[in-house]
């Protein structure tokens, strides 16, 4: 069992005020293949999400939501169509641009494999700072490892930690930096039920009170009750979008794209 | 920065193994050149000091020529101011019998003044008599004589003389002579000689330049005066070239070794980066730069690579040191070049460094998103076009043209940039040549039943990959071929060239009583030779041309001429004599031309024949049968022993064997074919023996890379070994379809490897000994079934740590995405 995550405020840490638009994308299309085998994995997709906002991303498989992700997070290139981030329009940035924009604005969590196993825990969670040759401050980083619960298992290697705490641990490293956006996919995917409600609690606590937008992948309508909205996506196109969802809502939107 | 050396250094302790490899290639291309420099750097000393010892205790040292007469030459000197000593120096050349072998020797006088003699006595006291003597231990433990035991001396012309050893020192090296063994003694031992050389020692070191004036000045004509320490420096000088041809071959192996460890580097870290492939995306995805990811890789290769090179130089200091001990160069001690030996390592680290230079590039092709996705598929290497198969082929092609010139013109430099040339060329050429081979070689072996099939289909399937780990083995191959066939066929030529000139292996000569009949029989008992026999011996006079020569003729009894010179049997004619081909040509002479021979006071009549019998034993000159003397009422004294070796004789065997019966009789002197040509004999057995150690080397780095090239294979394969077992197949097979890649590529290299190098061997050694002797081809086929043998060998031990990762396959991770 994991207590839920409650992050406290502290004095260095500023509130950022709800900005709109924190990530948005205007007409994507991600074509994979030509000719008959051309698969269309996002046809047209046009979405904005405003800072601080905590959004889940649903979808059966093959629905196209990871591609929409790789696309916002300007993993992948789209076939047409535009993304930006913070403002800043993907298009045309070039790898060094697109890898500082990650490391100073983007946190990543996912279903597994978020750690580099040669590193401690501590050297993974201060690696997008480090790569980027800014100073760690130690406050922060003591704040968030003890929210998390990580605070003595720092100088652990992953193979030593549990499952949970490897995925705190990448969340720690998701949010250290203060990124605008953290992108999750499947975050709960491998752990059990009770961990992965208080890793998602502290996401969401961790969205509302740094400001912080995140965007997740899942297939869970549980995981998806913590955000503030979900975006259920069939066949490459946004279906539906539901505020303040409820599993009955979800399950109920979710039902309607694959029957 | 910091960070890309955290990430490195924390790769290289979580994972050591997968840099095994690495490491192990630096440390022996790195261990081959400090090995190379510490030799180089400990026999030059040696060799300097051993030139130089003699003259460290001297001031000035004095020199006549030839035309100096008189014993006492040096004596004025003593008179010039500021000289305290001088001593001549005196130097004799005899054989020497000792226990059980004998040899020429060297004798040199000491001092009579103590300060001047250059080295302390350990055992026993300094000679003082005409028939005293002094030697280093080890001369002593190979004559197999102690202190205080007699030693039998004899001069060219002299009668033997018994010298008893009163002491022994160990001088630590072994003195440069031409002789086997060296001697030291009181001058009486020399009496009425003219010293070549004299030291002197003077009061006042300052005025060493005006004392040599002085005794310029006061010594008679044909003679010089110069410092020691000039001396010393010149005889260095002359010595300097004694190592140099080792030198010269211990380079050619470090390179080879170099590429090698480069190609099994280049592949290894192929490896890493694939077996990585989610850490390069995650560390991409969190913000790490390709220039991050590139360097993080470079660093691990710097790390490894100066750990593999510093253990290497270490390795290499030792291996060199033993190198120069074992060939008695070592004197001056161990001797560390330091700027070589950093050298050595920074030659390592930079070829761990270019060779990880393109998969680094590799891995910056690596996308983030990877670290996202589930099943990891491996990095697509850029296959290079023909264009880069058109530049091998060319520059191989240009490097055949050289090579061919090099053979006909007998050119050893054009054959060594020939050698370069067609290295580069096949380098560039052959892994595409190896790879297109391989299709052919996959669809044969599906003919071997499922397991051959599959792992054919792996084999060309990676072709790239696949080429690049038969490089390491074609390399290290096409040298060990390339050696052991220059050695064989270099020995093979010079062995019939021996025996073309000296039919006669082994003679033992008197000067002029009867060989002792103990001798005999000892000698007829070797069973290297096929006939011995006494051979009569009668002075005689050749007095047809110009003025007389005095000579001797030699009876060749029947056994000896019907196999050594048929011609002399023929009852037909007039007798014929053998006399050496270039006395017939200086006396104008031909072949069928009448000579008559004064013996005794009779004249004998003879047809003269030109025959290498007749120079192959001293000052014999002429040769006819043992009948045709006794027809003329010539009694011969049988002063010789002559024998003849069986075809495909051991050479050093018979050598040892003649040696050990001639040290028993001093009465007799060695000659024939056995005396001749063993420098040559222990070069190509140095060869011989190092293309073994190289066998030994490139089976290493043939194991690890294959290895290594295998367990990728494993990682890749994972689906389709875990569908293959789902399906039934068993572990054994699993096993032997990576058995029979690793053997198809080191038997494709191994073949690969000698189609090249037994080629360039024969051109090599054709080049070298081609000058002198009419080259006689002979392949080594026990080296090269040994290669194929080792070839067989390290393919299946290099699948058995692969093949046991492969087993523990479980079939359900088949069934799973």
């Amino acid at each position: 069992m994991c207590p839920a995550v409650r992050f406290p405020t502290v004095g260095e840490v500023k509130t950022q005020t709800k900005r709109a638009d924190m990530v948005s994308c205007r007409n994507v299309r991600k074509t994979y293949g030509a000719g008959e085998s051309a698969v269309r994995a996002v046809d047209g997709v046009s979405a904005d999400f405003a800072a601080g906002e905590f959004t889940a991303i649903m979808g059966p498989s093959g629905s196209g939501k990871t591609t929409l992700m790789h696309l916002l997070a300007g993993l992948d290139t789209p076939t047409e169509g535009s993304t930006s981030v913070a403002g800043t329009s993907l298009a045309g940035l070039d790898d060094r641009a697109l890898t500082d924009l990650r490391r100073d604005r983007i946190g990543f969590i996912f279903q597994a494999f978020n750690l580099l196993p040669t590193l401690t825990a501590r050297q993974n969670i201060t690696l997008p700072l480090r790569l980027a040759g800014r100073p760690v401050e130690p406050a922060r980083l003591r704040v968030i490892t003890d929210a998390l619960q990580i605070g003595d298992r720092l100088e652990h290697r992953p193979a030593e930690l549990s499952g949970g705490q490897q995925q705190r641990v990448a969340v720690a490293r998701a949010l250290l930096a203060q990124p605008a956006v953290v992108f999750a996919d499947e975050p709960t995917g491998a752990l059990d039920i009770a961990t992965g409600r208080a890793l998602l609690g502290g996401l969401r606590d961790a969205a509302q009170q740094y400001g912080q937008t995140i965007i997740m992948v899942t297939h869970d309508p549980g995981a998806a009750t913590y955000a503030d909205r979900v975006l259920v996506m069939a066949d490459g196109r946004i279906h539906d979008e539901l505020r303040q969802p409820n599993r009955d809502t979800i399950l109920a939107s979710l039902a309607s794209v694959t029957v | 920065m910091t960070m890309i050396f955290v990430l490195a250094w924390a790769q290289v302790r979580t994972y050591p193994a997968r840099l095994l490899a690495i490491i192990a290639a630096v440390l022996l291309a790195t261990g081959f050149l400090a090995a190379t420099a510490t030799f180089a750097a400990t026999s030059g000393e040696g060799l300097r000091l051993t030139a130089a010892a003699p003259l460290t205790t001297a001031d000035i040292v004095l020199d006549v020529d030839s035309s100096v007469r008189d014993p006492g030459w040096y004596r004025a000197v003593a008179a010039v101011p500021n000289v305290r000593s001088v001593d001549p120096q005196y130097a004799r050349t005899v054989s020497v019998f000792g226990g059980d072998r004998r040899g020429s020797a060297n004798v040199q006088s000491l001092a009579s003044t103590a300060a001047v003699r250059w080295f302390d006595l350990d055992h026993g006291s300094w000679p003082t008599g005409a028939g005293q003597v002094i030697a280093d231990q080890r001369t002593l433990d190979e004559l197999g004589v102690g202190v205080g035991d007699t030693l039998t001396f004899r001069q060219d012309d002299g009668q033997p003389m018994t010298v008893t050893v009163t002491g022994s020192t160990d001088l630590g090296f072994r003195p440069l002579t031409g002789s086997s063994f060296r001697f030291y003694a009181d001058p009486a031992f020399f009496p009425g000689d003219v010293p070549p050389a004299a030291l002197v020692t003077i009061d006042d070191p300052n005025r060493i330049a005006d004392t040599i004036d002085a005794i310029k000045r006061a010594l008679p004509a044909g003679t010089s005066a110069m410092s020691a320490s000039v001396a010393a420096d010149q005889a260095a000088a002359r010595f300097a070239g004694g190592n140099t041809q080792l030198i010269v071959l211990m380079l050619t192996f470090a390179a080879v070794a170099l590429l090698a460890s480069v190609l099994v580097i280049a592949n290894t870290f192929h490896v890493v980066i694939v077996q990585r492939v989610r850490q390069i995306a995650l560390l991409r995805l969190v913000g790490g730069h390709r220039g991050q990811v590139s360097r993080v890789l470079l660093a691990e290769a710097a790390i490894t690579g100066t750990v593999g090179a510093l253990v290497g130089a270490a390795a290499g200091i030792g291996v060199g040191y033993l190198g120069a001990d074992l060939l008695d160069i070592s004197g001056g001690g161990l001797r560390v070049n330091p700027v070589a030996l950093v050298g050595s390592v920074l030659v390592g680290i930079l070829a761990t460094l270019t060779a990880a230079w393109l998969p680094a590039r590799r891995a910056t092709q690596v996308a983030p998103v990877r670290a996202l996705q589930e099943a990891a598929e491996p990095p697509a290497g850029a296959v290079h076009g023909g264009r880069r198969l058109v530049t091998g082929a060319a520059i191989a092609v240009i490097a055949i043209a050289v090579l061919t010139v090099a053979g006909i013109g007998i050119s050893l430099p054009l054959a060594l940039v020939g050698g370069l040339l067609l290295a580069a060329g096949l380098l560039i050429a052959l892994p595409r040549l190896i790879a297109v081979l391989l299709p052919p070689v996959a669809r044969l072996l599906e003919r071997f039943g499922v397991a051959a099939g599959l792992a054919g289909s792996s084999l060309s399937q990676n072709a790239r990959r696949t080429s690049a780990a038969a490089m390491a083995v074609v390399v290290g191959s096409a040298l060990i071929a390339c050696l052991a066939v220059a050695a064989t066929t270099g020995r093979a030529t010079v062995d019939a060239d021996l025996e073309a000139r000296y039919p006669v292996a082994v003679s033992a000569r008197t000067d002029g009583g009867p060989v002792d009949r103990k001798t005999v029989r000892a000698l007829a008992a070797i069973p290297e030779l096929s006939v011995t026999a006494t051979v009569g011996t009668v002075d005689a006079e050749f007095s047809d041309i110009g003025k007389a020569t005095p000579a001797r003729l030699a009876a060749l009894p029947a056994a000896l001429a019907s196999r050594l010179a048929p011609e002399l049997t023929a009852s037909a004619g007039p007798p014929v004599l053998l006399l050496p081909g270039a006395y017939l040509a200086a006396r104008g002479l031909s072949e069928g031309s009448p000579v008559s021979v004064g013996v005794g006071n009779r004249t004998l009549q003879f047809v003269a024949r030109a025959s290498r019998l007749a120079d192959t034993t001293g000052h014999l000159l002429g040769v006819t049968s043992a009948d045709t003397l006794t027809a003329h009422g010539v009694t011969a004294v049988p002063t010789e022993v002559w024998g003849v070796a069986r075809p495909g004789f051991d050479r050093a065997a018979l050598a040892d064997k003649a040696n050990a019966v001639a040290a028993r009789d001093p009465g007799v002197e060695l000659g024939g074919g056995i005396t001749e040509g063993s420098d040559i004999a222990d070069v190509l057995a140095i060869l011989l023996g190092l293309s073994l150690a190289m066998l030994g080397v490139t089976v290493i780095i043939a194991l690890l890379g294959i290895a290594n090239l295998l367990g990728l294979s494993v990682i890749e394969r994972t689906q389709e070994m875990a569908l293959l077992r789902a399906l039934g197949t068993r572990r054994g097979r699993l096993r032997a379809v990576l058995a029979i890649e690793a053997v198809t590529i080191t038997l494709v290299g191994a073949a690969t490897g000698v189609v090249i190098g037994a080629p360039v061997g024969l051109v090599g050694v054709t080049a070298t000994v081609g000058t002198t002797a009419t080259p006689v081809i002979r392949l080594p086929w026990a080296q090269l079934a040994l290669l194929l043998i080792a070839a067989v060998v390290t393919g299946v031990l290099a699948s058995v740590a692969p093949a046991r990762r492969a087993t523990r396959i479980a079939p359900a991770q088949g069934l799973t995405r």
